[in-house]
């Protein structure tokens, strides 16, 4: 199999253990809004980029400045990988080994995924649930989630960016969360967004503002309906829908 | 009997009709369309279609839309369209310089081929937290018994 080039363009990191979290256009938006927050909420600045020939010829401007759509952020012992853009499926594979790679380098205390897990029943859910996934080494993390309530996945599949992640972390013996937060599959969810925030800035032991993503949820949706409509094109093509399946082993 | 020949006017027509079927194909695909219409100051809401055994079932995001009075649904066997009015135009303060030029007055989404045929004054609909659900029964095929 031939592998794609992902170049990840950061300096040298100092935090010792860091929590390497991942937000990606993927089920709700939800790592894109919950890592939107994070930034704004902790302060983080940006420290460096990730490119691969594989990527669209995109630049992002905000607030004047040019910048590429993936992006690293660094702020207290956290780290943050963010994509403003869906990853081009032939891309995900590559792009998921190379930052397990990097952030294995960087000898974190976790990689923590914000993802969401789409449930058809989202409409008539005041409070969407949160699942983890947990590769073995972030086993002696267990019980402070088992605090926190949040309920482990017991059965069923994972596809897109974030099963990239989970599996080459589970190939690196990395220690892995993936927090799933139940929400629309095919439109921006900020109130999901919300509850996952709570729940990360619980584990992180951070204070995390969530109330400007439940004030301006309207706008966020309204402001995400291209991205989401770009997501979900990649979504089908890496057969999201499989989400909802449950897997063939049993006993 | 034998074909009646085609006026030029009716040959303009099919090529026109021909021409317009292609470029919804290709908008409906997304290529180059945007999801405003800066003309009737319009927004395209996202939109997602799914079936089960019985219904149609078509759910609209349409945030900053507040009463369900203000949105209008048509339907016909083969089509539905929707138009949701803000109470008062959006502006969004970070927003992209096209989409800066205007107010936005509403949302309009019309489906011209529903992927199968619907009771439309069968239909049932809600309106929650800025989500519009529209359920559609599909038509029954008739059964057709043995002799």
């Amino acid at each position: 199999m031939s592998s794609i080039d992902v170049k990840i363009n950061v300096g040298e990191i100092k935090t010792e253990k860091p929590y390497v979290l991942i937000g990606l256009p993927d089920v709700g938006l939800i790592g894109v809004i919950s890592a939107a927050q994070l930034i704004k909420s902790l302060d983080m600045k940006p420290i460096g980029s990730i490119d691969s020939d594989q990527l669209p010829p995109i630049a992002v401007i905000h607030d004047t400045v040019p910048m590429g759509p993936l992006r690293v952020y660094a702020g207290g012992n956290v780290i943050l990988v963010v994509s403003e853009i869906p990853l081009p499926p032939a891309l995900i594979r590559s792009f998921s080994k190379e930052v397990v790679k990097w952030a294995k380098s960087l000898n974190p205390a976790a990689i923590l995924s914000l993802a969401g897990i789409p449930v058809p029943n989202r409409m008539d859910l005041d409070q969407p649930g949160i699942y983890t996934v947990t590769s073995e080494p972030a086993k002696n993390m267990l019980a402070k989630l088992e605090a926190m309530q949040v309920q482990k996945l017991e059965e069923g599949f994972m596809a897109g960016p974030y099963a990239s992640i989970l599996n080459y972390c589970i190939a690196e013996v990395v220690p892995n969360i993936t927090f799933l937060v139940q929400s629309h599959m095919n439109y921006p969810d900020p109130g999901a967004a919300a509850i996952l925030l709570e729940a990360i800035a619980k584990f992180l032991n951070v204070t995390v503002d969530i109330e400007p993503l439940l004030e301006q949820a309207e706008e966020i949706r309204l402001r995400m309906r291209d991205t989401m409509k770009r997501t979900r094109d990649t979504m089908q093509q890496v057969d999201k829908a499989q989400e909802y399946e449950i897997p063939a082993f049993y006993g | 009997m034998p074909e009646k020949t085609k006026s030029l006017v009716e040959m303009m027509d099919e090529l026109f009709e021909r021409m317009e079927r292609s470029i919804n194909e290709i908008l409906r695909k997304g290529f180059m369309k945007p999801s405003f219409d800066l003309r009737h100051c319009c927004l395209e809401p996202l939109v997602e279609i799914s079936e089960t055994a019985d219904e149609l079932i078509v759910v609209y995001d349409l945030p900053f839309i507040k009463d369900k009075n203000d949105i209008e649904i048509k339907a016909t066997p083969r089509s539905l369209e929707i138009d949701a009015k803000f109470k008062k135009p959006i502006k969004l303060e970070k927003w992209g310089t096209v989409q800066k030029e205007t107010e936005f007055k509403h949302y309009h989404h019309l489906i011209r081929k529903l992927p199968v045929e619907v009771i439309p004054d069968k239909a049932i609909s809600r309106f929650k937290q800025g989500l519009l659900e529209i359920k559609l029964p599909k038509i029954k095929p008739y059964t057709i018994e043995i002799e």
